[in-house]
């Protein structure tokens, strides 16, 4: 008896019982991606929409991963029909709509939108915007209550940015986007509530840090919470009155805030970042890694820390992606 | 008997090595230019498959994909030398590990029957 099958672009593949489904897919003339055809190397990654998979099919993925059924194809013998769709496929693709734009900063604007039927995302995710024929950046969701009807951005006005300009100067409520998402695996990961949790970021790349420690929080994380915030002068600090309220709240949240020009006030400490955020880790083995911000200071942390021994897999950070689509967040 | 790959400890064994590997790629100034402004991530999964396969794992990583996957880096001057410093960091990974000599040469052998694929001859 053979009646086990995926479907795949419309197409019903039956998979034989000594295959996998990525032996199936190409014996039907189907084109995955693939190379070490072993778990390993993720590039046959599918994710399935209809249909448990296998668990052992989803070894080494990441936990979000796992949760929105991502599996390597090279490596899954389906117990029961699946229907699968290539792995970058977004949750959502759709129009969204502006309920308000509003000024938070001398230079950020908070981007209110309903958000749409069908979409839901965790804090610390991220979401790619098309504003008119082909202009689309990627941002950062700012909320963290992701039950609620809206969901928030926040656009940093970038000199020469077409995006973030027509963010700032044109947009209104009940203007339409498209919009693509959510991605990202910048997330909190439950189930280990005592260990520490090391957060660094800088510019409108707090405002997802921020999402998580409250995502954490809400999911009763004990153990300790640093954030290190990097700015150049005391100025620059962003949302500098939302996490010293969340530090002083919590007991387990500390809030570290580093600039590079000498401070005038108290609570501040004088340095950069990466010097600063280093030399305070010492048993970085345990601890897990958040990264957001400006797309070179992120590269040189994750390799600093990669190579001070803490494992990539804890390693969180938004991919940088080039081209037409930057994260403005970071800027 | 029990495949290299398995006796080395499979998919976690080679999980655990690529970071050592990696790790010591990118600290050693002989070959670390080649290894900079490429995904960490993405880069850290290439090393998995290419790994899984000199352990013998049932990979098929093949000739042409090494080919182009560092024509470029060919370009850039990549040559004996530098693939001998990729294997000597990946014994020396793997003994960190625990693996034996026996079949420290035995990957050894395997990771050098790429070496004409890697510089393009």
């Amino acid at each position: 008896m053979n009646d086990m099958y995926v479907r795949y672009e419309n197409k019903a593949i039956p998979i034989r019982p000594d295959e996998t489904v990525l032996d199936g897919l190409e014996r039907a003339g189907v084109f995955v991606p693939s190379s070490c055809r072993a778990g390993a190397c993720q590039f046959c990654m599918l994710k399935a929409v209809e249909g448990k998979v296998p668990s052992q099919s989803q070894q080494g993925l990441k936990p979000h991963l796992k949760a929105s059924g991502h599996f390597l194809a090279c490596i899954c013998r389906p117990k029961e029909p699946l229907a699968c769709v290539p792995a970058h496929t977004a949750d959502f693709r759709g129009q969204v709509i502006i309920q308000e734009v509003h000024s938070i900063g001398s230079d950020v604007v908070r981007v209110r939108f309903h958000k749409p039927e069908g979409f839901s995302y965790l804090p610390g995710q991220f979401i790619t915007l098309t504003q008119g024929e082909r202009l689309s950046r990627s941002y950062s969701i700012a909320s963290f209550e992701s039950e609620n009807s809206t969901f928030d951005i926040h656009v940093r006005r970038v000199a020469q940015g077409r995006m973030s300009s027509w963010f700032h100067d044109v947009a209104r409520s009940g203007d339409r986007l498209m919009m693509e998402g959510p991605k990202g695996e910048c997330v909190y990961y439950p189930g280990s509530p005592d260990e520490p949790l090391t957060l660094i970021g800088t510019g409108t790349g707090i405002a997802p840090l921020y999402a998580i420690i409250n995502d954490a929080l809400r999911q009763k994380h004990r153990g300790p919470i640093t954030l290190y915030q990097g700015a150049v002068s005391e100025k620059s600090l962003y949302f500098e009155r939302e996490m010293d309220q969340l530090a002083q709240n919590h007991a387990n949240v500390r809030y570290v805030k580093c600039v590079l020009q000498k401070p005038t006030r108290e609570g501040l400490t004088l340095g950069d970042l990466k010097s600063i955020a280093s030399s305070e880790l010492t048993d970085q083995d345990i601890r897990r890694i958040y990264l957001c911000g400006d797309p070179g200071l992120v590269r040189l942390l994750k390799k600093t820390f990669f190579l001070a021994g803490v494992s990539m897999k804890r390693i969180h950070a938004d991919p940088f992606v080039v081209n037409t689509v930057t994260k403005d967040s970071s800027e | 008997m029990a495949s290299l790959f398995q006796r080395l400890g499979g998919q976690e064994a080679v999980d655990l090595v690529v970071e050592t590997f990696y790790r010591k790629v990118l600290m050693d100034d002989r070959i670390n230019q080649y290894f900079e402004d490429i995904d960490m991530d993405e880069q850290i999964q290439k090393q998995k498959a290419f790994l899984t396969m000199v352990f013998g794992g049932p990979a098929s990583y093949s000739g042409r994909d090494m080919r182009e996957a560092h024509r470029h880096l060919v370009d850039r001057g990549l040559n004996d030398q530098h693939v001998d410093a990729v294997l000597e960091l990946l014994a020396s990974s793997l003994a960190d590990h625990g693996v034996s000599q026996e079949d420290i040469s035995e990957v050894a052998g395997i990771a050098n029957s790429v070496r004409d694929d890697v510089l393009s001859r």
